[in-house]
């Protein structure tokens, strides 16, 4: 059974875009598509004794030294769900227990997919960090360091690939970085999940995770339940920082 | 909980059997007839010193991967060489055999041989020389025939539930039993109670309604002279006080062929038949199935045939009761027999002849291919036939693990795929793809080809040579406060006099950020560097741990609470978080089947340990293991073995290894359950040849 991964998938339909600008299309996906991967994962559930598999996919940011980005929910497909019910009073009772295997980064034109390793995840920021166990001269991996600060209100970008049927090919979905929050740490709302965004200029500005609103039933009135989290580039600079320097004690 | 929950159900089903015994005595048997009483005691007394209880360590297959367990049963010594009668479904899968005898005493005893056609096996003690030396064993005799009546007094002996020597009174409700309901079609008899297991297909049933149940399977039903007239086999799948055994003339013949041979020896004739009940004949038997490719078929019996006479003599099958022994007699002729069946087809009778083949096994065991993640099993004739495959060639896969190269190959293979090749080589059977050498250090793809639902497939498979358990993802270091809190919600916080919403500490951890900043159990933390944290519900602690998780353990971290009615200020000097118990330092002691990891320190403060008790705690141990067979627990601390204090995982191991090379044949472990210590004992695995 193979499905794109569907929690990420009703994010990414919540794009609000303005008036789409061609130009600021065109660049992203000649300068920032190089660095985005389609990462196609295993999942394994314990269905009432029956184990049950499917596969799934989700895009990948690839960044300097062949470190891919991606939500941490993959590796722990339960997550989102654990968080709905913890918020919902619901506690985390007779959820199925899902693991997570055979991760693999696909790269448009190549038969033979690559393999990756976990180095390590935050799942507070919803965030996990892979390796490229072999180096790939088509990928153009990200500079954090070419980043900028979100602002509210302003139009934010991220690329996405389309599926295999339809040849990988990249595409810009727009989004606006809708508000800020302070707490429980500092991040903005936006209304894409699971990807990296880009300003106008084509600087990084943030990663964007998946959060449920504990609490509403908005699921009943039609609401999204849910919204992006953009975890700012600074952050996501200093804890990519504190996951490579683990990965690298961890492997003396 | 789950204790005391055994315990009442112990206590209750000692209960029911308890009344049940004495209400099947009072019900059957008559106090004032001296003569009777006298007749229960004697064939009490020729039976029950013989019977046994079985205690079986098995090996069952979960997703290809082999799970011990610990099972019960009954038997009687039948021999006094120590041969155990017992059923084939109570010794199924075992890896290792205990009989505990009437006198208490105990002995190990090694499968020689089952019979799963007829769910009977025999076991052999293997006597310490001194206590028992060979052939000293008293036995119980077979009845010869066996001619019960309903109506007739008969006892259960055996284990119920594990409790030894017990006994159970009742009569026998029908002497020939076969679970035939009046809304089924006859062939379909006997269908429903196990599909690779069939029983009854040589025997009728003697039902009873002494009273058996979990644990009686195997012992002896025994008539009034204190011969055995039937093995229990079968409690009422439904309740009540059904219980059904196997007739003792076949039990002694399919024993005395186990011990002889080990197994027992049948010819298949390549049919099977039906009464002539509700067919509208007068004679005869007809023809249900015929065989593919059997020597039935190729002499040209077809189904729907009538057998009007076998060698000559006349066949008539009025009641589907009359089936088992008509098969049984055909199955007991010499492999190769000759038969001359006359037929009635149409309006013309024919006369057809064929010879006889050895049965084949109904099945093989299981067996574990882990370089390739998955287990598979031979095919047998009757297997190869239900799954209509012309030849017996090939392993099926019975099981695959989650996870392994089976599961991950492309595509993945599935429990009843049949393989036929892999790496280009043929595979015969399972026997000789568990003999090839696989090349499990290789990167390469393995090509398999094999049958799925009649289907010629394709597939890559890469071996591994050792399944790893996929670890659990590390995660980025956070920082850690040392206490836990209850959310106070606004509306909870005004009848419990508290100022308002917050999160109430409940406990410190000694030595802790909290604890050296001076919070205390009681205050109520309102906000954290000014900005207020506001619980969204009753149990949701998430809106304060993320704030502390995410902080720095480099800045210092304000908090503002509440205590006594007033707000004070508190700085805490943030740590990384210590060890959790689900990162603690774990193993696999593979020689007792358990998993054990260090103790940390919320185990400590959990369990509210002294200060000074070290240990490790058991986190999973197999019932069948010899950490099961001690008794030990999952969240048992183990504290000290065979005298020695064990502190951290690595000591366990180190120690069992020392002790393992000391061929000590006995190990005592002395744990903390609970407020309580257990000194534990068990043999040690490699006194068993165990390794």
């Amino acid at each position: 059974m193979k499905l794109k991964f569907t929690l990420l998938g009703l994010f990414a339909l919540c794009s609000c875009a303005a008036l789409a600008d061609p130009k600021v299309y065109r660049q992203l996906i000649e300068r920032r598509a190089g660095a985005i991967v389609t990462v196609s994962f295993s999942m394994s559930a314990d269905m009432m004794g029956q184990q049950q598999r499917m596969r799934g996919e989700v895009e990948g940011t690839v960044l300097k030294g062949g470190i891919v980005l991606v939500p941490s929910v993959i590796l722990n497909p339960m997550d989102l769900a654990r968080e709905f019910m913890a918020q919902s009073e619901g506690g985390e009772s007779d959820l199925p227990n899902m693991s997570t295997g055979e991760i693999k980064i696909k790269l448009p034109g190549m038969d033979e997919p690559m393999e990756a390793e976990v180095l390590t995840q935050d799942r507070d920021f919803g965030i996990a960090w892979l390796k490229l166990k072999q180096t790939e001269s088509s990928i153009k991996g990200l500079d954090l360091d070419e980043s900028a600060r979100p602002v509210i209100g302003e139009a934010a970008y991220a690329l996405a690939l389309t599926p295999e049927l339809y040849g990988y090919a990249p595409y810009v979905l727009e989004t606006v970085v809708q508000g800020e929050i302070k707490v429980p740490f500092p991040s903005f709302m936006v209304g894409t999940v699971g990807k990296a965004l880009f300003n106008r200029k084509g600087l990084l500005i943030g990663y964007s995770v998946p959060k449920f609103v504990g609490g509403s039933m908005s699921g009943i009135t039609g609401e999204a339940p849910s919204f992006g989290l953009l975890i700012p580039a600074a952050r996501l600079r200093e804890l990519t920082a504190r996951a490579l320097n683990m990965a690298e004690k961890s492997s003396r | 909980m789950r204790q005391a929950r055994s315990l009442s159900a112990a206590i209750v089903m000692l209960g029911a059997l308890v009344g049940s015994l004495l209400g099947s005595l009072a019900a059957h048997a008559r106090p004032n007839d001296g003569g009777f009483q006298a007749s229960l005691a004697s064939a009490r007394d020729a039976v029950l010193p013989h019977v046994v209880s079985i205690l079986v360590v098995r090996e069952d297959f979960s997703q290809s991967e082999a799970k011990l367990s610990l099972s019960g049963g009954s038997g009687t010594i039948i021999d006094p060489r120590g041969y155990v009668l017992t059923n084939a479904h109570v010794t199924e899968n075992g890896r290792r055999f205990r009989v505990v005898l009437n006198d208490g005493r105990e002995f190990r005893a090694s499968l020689r041989g089952d019979d799963p056609i007829s769910d009977l096996a025999v076991l052999k003690i293997e006597p310490a020389s001194a206590s028992a030396p060979l052939g000293s064993f008293g036995f119980a005799r077979f009845a010869q025939r066996v001619t019960l009546l309903p109506g007739d007094t008969v006892l259960a002996m055996g284990a119920p539930w594990g409790m030894r020597d017990s006994v159970s009174a009742g009569v026998v409700n029908n002497p020939r039993r076969l679970m035939v309901s009046l809304f089924e079609d006859e062939a379909d008899y006997e269908q429903s109670l196990g599909k690779d297991q069939a029983t009854a297909r040589y025997y009728a049933w003697i039902q009873h309604d002494a009273s058996i149940n979990p644990g009686n399977s195997g012992g002896p039903l025994v008539d009034m002279t204190g011969q055995i007239v039937g093995i229990n086999t079968r409690g009422s799948m439904f309740g009540g006080d059904m219980a059904f055994s196997i007739p003792a003339p076949v039990a002694a013949t399919v024993a005395q062929a186990i011990i002889k041979d080990g197994f027992v020896r049948r010819s298949d004739f390549g049919f099977s038949v039906r009464s002539i009940r509700g067919t509208g004949f007068d004679r005869g038997a007809l023809v249900n199935t015929v065989d593919r490719d059997s020597h039935a078929e190729r002499a040209g019996l077809l189904a729907g045939d009538r057998i009007v006479a076998m060698d000559g003599e006349e066949v008539t099958l009025r009641e589907p009761e009359s089936i088992p022994d008509f098969r049984r007699k055909l199955s007991e002729r010499p492999a190769g027999d000759p038969l001359k069946l006359t037929v009635a087809r149409a309006s013309k009778e024919l006369e057809l002849a064929f010879t006889s083949v050895l049965q084949d096994e109904l099945k093989v065991p299981e067996r574990e291919i882990a370089a390739l993640g998955l287990s598979v099993s031979s095919l047998t004739e009757p297997m190869a036939r239900a799954r209509y495959l012309k030849s017996r060639r090939g392993a099926l896969i019975a099981g695959v693990r989650p996870g392994g190269p089976a599961s991950t190959a492309q595509p993945a293979l599935l429990a009843g795929d049949l393989l036929m090749r892999l790496d280009n080589q043929e595979i015969n059977s399972a026997d000789a793809l568990s003999k090839m050498s696989l090349r499990t250090e290789s990167a390469d793809w393995l090509s398999v080809e094999l049958d799925r639902r009649g289907e010629r497939m394709l597939a890559l498979i890469k071996p591994a040579a050792k399944f790893v358990v996929p670890e659990q993802q590390s995660e980025l270091s956070k920082a850690w406060a040392g206490w836990e809190v209850q959310p106070i919600t606004a509306p909870m916080a005004k009848p419990l006099g508290l100022l308002g919403a917050g999160f109430r500490i409940t406990r410190i951890y000694p030595d802790g950020p909290a604890a050296k900043a001076g919070l205390q159990i009681g205050d109520l933390i309102r906000a954290i560097a000014g900005l207020p944290v506001v619980p969204s519900g009753q149990r949701e602690t998430t809106a304060l741990d993320l704030r502390v998780r995410n902080a720095s353990t480099e800045q210092p971290f304000a908090v503002q609470a509440v205590r006594a009615g007033k707000p004070r200020d508190f700085v805490l000097q943030l740590v990384e978080q210590p060890t959790g118990t689900d990162k603690a330092p774990r193993r696999w002691i593979a020689s007792m089947s358990m998993r054990v990891r260090d103790l940390t320190l919320f185990d400590r403060v959990e369990r509210n340990l002294a200060a000074g008790v070290e240990g490790v705690v058991i986190d999973q141990v197999e019932k069948g293991g010899y950490g099961g067979l001690a008794h030990l627990r999952e969240r048992d601390l183990i504290v000290r073995v065979d005298g020695k204090a064990i502190k951290r995982v690595d000591d366990l191991t180190d120690w069992l290894d020392q002790l393992k090379s000391k061929q000590r044949e006995k190990l005592s472990f002395m744990v903390m359950r609970g407020a309580d210590t257990r000194l534990l004992f068990v043999d040690a695995p490699w006194s068993e040849g165990e390794q």
